[in-house]
């Protein structure tokens, strides 16, 4: 065959066709994975604070004489209500910035993406130090997720200690058919766990949207306790937090990384440039396998490249293709969570982040003797807790409402990241704010009207920053809902040869188990459309790594 | 094989490893073979040290040549060495057996050995005491590293509160509560960090360094937030049982029962809410029935029978325990 | 048996009990020379309870524990060329009691050691000349001494005082003084107690309940609050349990089952939990505790001692504990 024919040709270099790419390349397929970024990650990438601006301005300003490609047109119509601040920040390459900001469960498809894959070698990652949420009073609460934080918690009674470890234990474990539930599977969440738990409101809160990562109050309760116990089971593996983020930049690096593992499998990458067409060749009757299905021209490259099998982010999807594509895996439409609209902010501000000390640093003995610790102050005795601690990298959750001037029906969640995590120069932060907005809203506003108060209490609550809390540089935008952009988009069946991925979940701690959950979907079809035969012997998403045999014992 | 777990070996896969095993066994056997007879031999060199340092790193359960190891440095290197030489060769011993240790946490023979090296470091260098105190300071970092691997280690318990007892400069006793505060605020299910601090609460009474009665009211409420948080957890229990003692503080006694039937309340299946309720009741008919009467003793009587009754059905494997107390309790 | 499927694999255990001498070309075998005595003590008790004293040869055996005498210290080593050790020397008077060869020693200079040597000032034992101490060196002596009929050359208040100063307030007894309580060392000080007619020492209801608490919902017991079952504390706390008579404060059958699911069904031995490499010890402690349980057709064990009770019965030294009835199969 000829080098310019691929099996599969992979458009967009997002986390799911990133996962999907490595996979079909480690599998042993022909890839191509085009791009017409110049960089890795599409909707997911992490930039420099120059990328991010030109991003930004991309997507606001008028465009330039040139007609605008198929995808940066898809683009414009995904990405609204875009505004950034005037001057982009010196050090701009020391930045990296998400696009998808996320925190990754240290048990779930994206972990054992990361490890079976060998991904998990390219990139480092460190734990969430700290969840709190944002309460009704305007104070910063750490949320007690484990029994170690229910121990040593000074904010619960000892009644409330009980029912909220009674909520964990039944939340982590197996709840399926518990009476408890049965026939609550729909209630909405912070109405079950009143009812079932007699929990007080601000425990609720917590666990709705802090625990739960619930957008509203009117969330069900079924997924909600599936996301608690993948979290709750989660915790412990790495440390007591359930959660990792990223280094570099999280999801952009680690969809990056996976083209790097596609690339050492003989994937073959086309960034920056435009896609002119793909063209969906008619195959002659019955199709004998031998004959490419798809055709793509690329701008300023004479050979077209050939393909029998395309995998797309929609954004890369023509009408005309449209009509012989399919979303997989099929039942992601349906699930809410991936297809309302997000407003969101990327803000840089000076650090450091300092939030209530956790109860892990906490003391709850008040035991020891002043007079006996006073006097030997040189000895390693813990002092008097600090009522508050500098923290590297922390989610604080807005409840509903809970911010006058805010959101009263949506949640907004606030990702912090430091320079631990590499993706800023020293002392400087990033906050990432995402909040779902109801697209039927007859009187929309703008993602910085919108957004701006929750940025302006999270600089006022976590730093040091003297009023008025102004972020040294911010973004915001909206990102429209999948249904708006595909409705009629349908979903793929087995012998649909147009794939198209679908989004995943905006939820924090979601979006990357959506991505590797989806890329296996994925993976699986085109094993199961290319070779047919051998479907059946494709054991797992990644074939065992080379183990570097180490003797037992080595004396 | 404490947590080894069983494999299904072929005739062939064992021969096989047998086979592989061949050199290493010979090149062991020899070298054992070699140190025993310099052993025999009384041969207290520095190259026959070096060899028990080859046998101990393939098997640190040998206590021959952990002993044997001791007698060359004791009748051979020490003999013609300045204090400063006998104390590199201590540090040498003290690293290597840190090293062993994280390997085999829990043989007692490393342990030993640790302590002898320990008990020998000379004072130095001149006239002060520093090599044994920067010895022995260091033992306490050692162990700590080996609690944080695993908490439960008793030798590594017992061994931190003979280094605490014997260290030359002593560390206050009220620092171990803040130690064995870390402990059990990172897992209150760690009991041997409660027995701890109940051994250190005594020891600081007895010297009067901290007043009983508060003590005892903070720990009642500190072991609270762990019987609250789960109630299955019996090391809080336990301690809570240690903080009430012979029950002679009525006051105390009657508030804990308050509290703990509370807790019955929010979790009516609690085994050891109702176990202790039990125990606490009987102290309090014990020690105090003649205060409030017969009338109320037989109350506490019939409460005690029946939650033994209950407790019959909630636990069963222990219900004839439950039945034998019932009838200690009729027969008074 | 109730409403279990499993049995006990004698023939399978004493295979294995029998193999465990073959593996001379097997660098385990060699790697844990310094066990061999108490090895050779775990199988041969083993074998006595399933009835099968005599598949290992009695000459060979007591050969092998004359050839570690260390006539130096005047003590057994664990092996011929190893150091004397309380630990070696105790399995060794155990198994030549066992062998009813004990005229092989002078009675009088191992009694010498054990008493003039290493108790010390505190009262408790040490292990060796290097001083070790433990409250498990303490039963030895006691045991040996008892064994060895020289038990009245012993200060007994003093041994007495060391046990009752590790006495914890849950009722048991920890290694040294202020150590945490663990059923390991509740066995040793209990049957020396036992063994020095000293029994009052113990809080009999306190640790009973103690005791009882060992057992987990899967029928096995633990030998520490909060931590994992393990087949060896099946004779640990049930000693300790018979001594006090209160084995019917758990539940038999339970446990019963759990000993048998850690055998190894194919190749003999029990491990320390199902699923586990089986090993000589927990083989032991294991058919050992299911003696003390009634389990049917295995001899009795004296839980004091941990020898076959018929051969300390005939020594006059049986104390007054109680097993569960011989159940019939």
């Amino acid at each position: 065959m000829s080098e310019t024919h691929f099996e599969v040709i992979v458009l967009g270099t997002g986390l799911t066709e990133s996962i999907t790419a490595a996979a079909l390349s480690k599998a042993g397929f022909k890839v191509a994975h085009l791009d017409e970024n110049p960089y890795y990650g599409g909707d997911e990438a992490s930039l420099t604070l120059d990328e991010l601006a030109q991003w930004a301005d991309e997507r606001t300003l008028s465009s330039s004489a040139s007609e605008p490609s198929r995808y940066a047109a898809a683009q414009r119509a995904k990405f609204r209500s875009v505004s950034r601040s005037g001057s982009v920040l010196p050090n701009s390459r020391q930045y990296s910035l998400s696009l998808s900001p996320s925190v990754i469960p240290s048990n779930g498809p994206a972990t054992s993406s990361l490890i079976g894959s060998g991904v998990s070698r390219y990139g480092g990652y460190k734990l969430l130090e700290r969840i709190a949420v944002f309460d009704r009073l305007g104070k910063v609460r750490n949320v007690p997720g484990s029994k170690e934080d229910v121990f040593k918690s000074k904010d619960l009674s000892l009644v409330d200690k009980r029912r909220l470890m009674r909520f964990l234990m039944f939340a982590s474990g197996e709840f399926e058919g518990k009476p408890e539930l049965a026939g609550n599977e729909t209630t909405p969440f912070p109405d079950f766990l009143r009812n079932k738990f007699s929990l007080k409101q601000d425990v609720i809160d917590a666990i709705t949207y802090a625990l739960a990562f619930c957008t509203s109050s009117f969330d069900p309760t079924l997924p909600a306790l599936h996301r608690i116990r993948r979290y709750l089971l989660s915790s412990g593996r790495y440390g007591a937090s359930p959660f990792l983020v990223g280094q570099y930049g999280g999801a952009g690096e680690i969809a990056q990384g996976f083209c790097r593992a596609s690339a050492v499998h003989g994937g073959v990458y086309i960034l920056g440039r435009k896609i002119l067409s793909i063209t969906h060749i008619e195959l002659s009757s019955p199709p004998d396998g031998t004959e490419p299905a798809f055709s793509l021209q690329l701008d300023d490259l004479e050979d077209r490249l050939t393909a029998d099998l395309i995998i797309s982010s929609p954004d890369y999807v023509s009408p005309e293709l449209r009509s012989i594509a399919g979303l997989l895996p099929p039942d992601t439409l349906d699930a809410s969570q991936g297809t309302s609209s997000v407003a969101r902010c990327i803000a840089i501000f000076d650090g450091p982040v300092i939030f209530p000390t956790s109860p892990s640093q906490q003391t709850l003995a008040g035991s020891e003797d002043p007079s006996l610790t006073s006097a030997d102050a040189d000895l390693p005795v813990e002092s008097d807790a600090e009522p508050q601690s500098k923290v590297d990298t922390a989610v604080l959750v807005f409840p509903p409402g809970s911010l006058p001037g805010a959101s009263a029906t949506a949640s907004a969640t606030v990702l912090l990241t430091g320079e631990g995590t590499m993706s800023t120069p020293a002392g400087k932060c990033i906050a990432y704010i995402s909040m779902p907005i109801d697209s039927q809203d007859s009187t929309p506003c703008s993602a910085e009207t919108l957004l701006k108060p929750y940025l302006q209490a999270t600089l006022s609550s976590v730093t040091t920053i003297s009023t008025p809390p102004e972020a040294l540089f911010s973004v915001f935008y909206t990102i429209n809902g999948h249904r708006e952009l595909y409705p009629r988009l349908s979903t793929a069946d087995s012998s649909s040869r147009v794939l198209v991925t679908p989004p995943s979940s905006p939820l924090l701690p979601e979006s990357m188990d959506d991505a590797a959950c989806n890329a296996e979907a994925l993976f699986r079809h085109a094993v199961h459309l290319l070779r047919p035969g051998q479907a059946g012997t494709v054991e797992g998403l990644w074939p065992p790594l080379e183990n570097q045999d180490e003797e037992e014992d080595s004396w | 094989m404490h947590g080894a777990r069983r494999t299904r070996q072929t005739p062939e896969a064992i021969a096989a490893r047998k086979q592989r095993e061949q050199s290493k066994l010979k090149d062991y056997l020899s070298l054992t073979e070699d140190v025993i007879a310099r052993r025999k031999k009384s041969d207290w060199s520095k190259d026959s040290f070096d060899l028990t340092t080859r046998v101990l790193q393939i098997n640190p359960e040998f206590y021959t040549v952990w002993n044997y190891r001791r007698n060359i440095m004791s009748y051979g290197l020490f003999v013609e060495s300045s204090p400063e030489s006998i104390n590199d060769l201590l540090s040498d011993d003290l690293s290597m057996t840190t090293m062993a240790l994280k390997a085999h946490p829990k043989v007692y023979w490393i342990w030993n050995h640790r302590r002898w090296c320990l008990e020998n470091v000379p004072d130095g260098p001149g006239d002060s005491h520093d090599w044994k105190k920067a010895n022995w300071n260091r033992e306490l970092a050692v162990v700590e590293k080996m609690l944080d691997a695993d908490a439960r280690n008793f030798h590594a318990w017992n061994y931190r509160r003979y280094v605490l007892a014997n260290m030359p400069e002593r560390r206050p006793e009220a620092a171990e509560l803040a130690y064995t505060t870390r402990k059990i605020e990172a897992n209150f299910s760690n009991f041997s960090a409660w027995h701890q601090r109940s051994k250190v609460y005594t020891s600081l009474w007895e010297s009067g360094q901290l007043n009983r009665e508060k003590s005892i009211r903070d720990e009642l409420e500190l072991v609270k937030n762990a019987m609250y948080t789960d109630p299955n957890d019996q090391s809080a229990w336990l301690y809570h049982r240690w903080l009430i003692g012979s029950g002679n503080d009525r006051e105390i006694l009657e508030s804990e029962i308050t509290a703990i039937e509370e807790l019955l309340e929010e979790q009516p299946d609690s085994k050891w809410c109702i176990e202790s309720l039990v125990h606490y009741k009987r102290l309090l008919i014990k020690n105090h029935s003649a205060e409030f009467g017969a009338e109320q003793t037989k109350g506490l009587l019939s409460q005690c029978v029946s939650f033994l009754l209950q407790l019959q059905t909630l636990d069963p494997p222990r219900r004839n325990m439950y039945q034998d107390i019932v009838d200690t309790l009729s027969a008074t | 048996m109730a409403a279990s499927e499993t049995q006990l694999y004698v023939d399978k255990h004493v295979a294995y009990i029998k193999s465990l001498g073959d593996n001379k070309d097997d660098l385990t075998y060699h790697m844990t020379a310094h066990l061999r005595m108490n090895a050779i003590y775990w199988g041969l008790t083993a074998l006595c309870i399933m009835g099968h004293k005599e598949a290992l040869d009695r000459e060979e055996m007591i050969d092998f524990v004359m050839s570690c005498w260390d006539d130096e210290a005047g003590g057994f080593g664990a092996h011929p060329d190893h150091d004397a050790h309380l630990l070696a020397t105790t399995s060794a008077i155990q198994i030549l009691v066992t062998h009813d060869a004990l005229d092989r020693v002078d009675k009088a200079r191992v009694a010498r050691l054990v008493i003039l040597s290493l108790q010390q000032p505190s009262g408790v034992f040490a292990g060796d000349s290097f001083g070790e101490i433990d409250t498990r060196f303490s039963y030895c002596a006691v045991n040996s001494l008892s064994l060895l009929g020289c038990l009245s050359d012993l200060d007994v208040e003093k041994t007495v005082s060391y046990i009752r100063a590790c006495r914890n307030y849950d009722g048991g007894f920890g290694n040294c003084i202020g150590a945490e309580t663990h059923a390991g060392q509740v066995f040793v000080c209990v049957a020396a107690l036992a063994i020095l007619d000293r029994l009052d020492e113990v809080d009999h209801e306190t640790l009973g309940w103690w005791l009882a608490e060992r057992q987990l919902p899967n029928g096995g017991l633990n030998g520490r609050p909060e931590k994992l079952e393990d087949v060896c504390y099946s004779f640990w706390c049930l000693s300790a349990m018979s001594i006090l008579d209160k084995l019917s404060w758990i539940d038999s059958d339970k446990l019963i089952s759990f000993v048998l699911s850690a055998q190894d069904s194919e190749g003999g031995g029990i491990a320390d939990r199902p699923g586990d490499m089986v090993d000589v010890f927990h083989t032991h402690f294991g058919i050992a505790g299911l003696s003390l349980l009634g389990y049917p057709g295995l001899i009795d064990l004296d839980p004091v001692y941990c020898m076959p009770a018929h051969i300390i019965e005939a020594m006059g030294l049986r104390k007054g504990w109680k097993a569960l009835p011989r159940r019939k199969t």
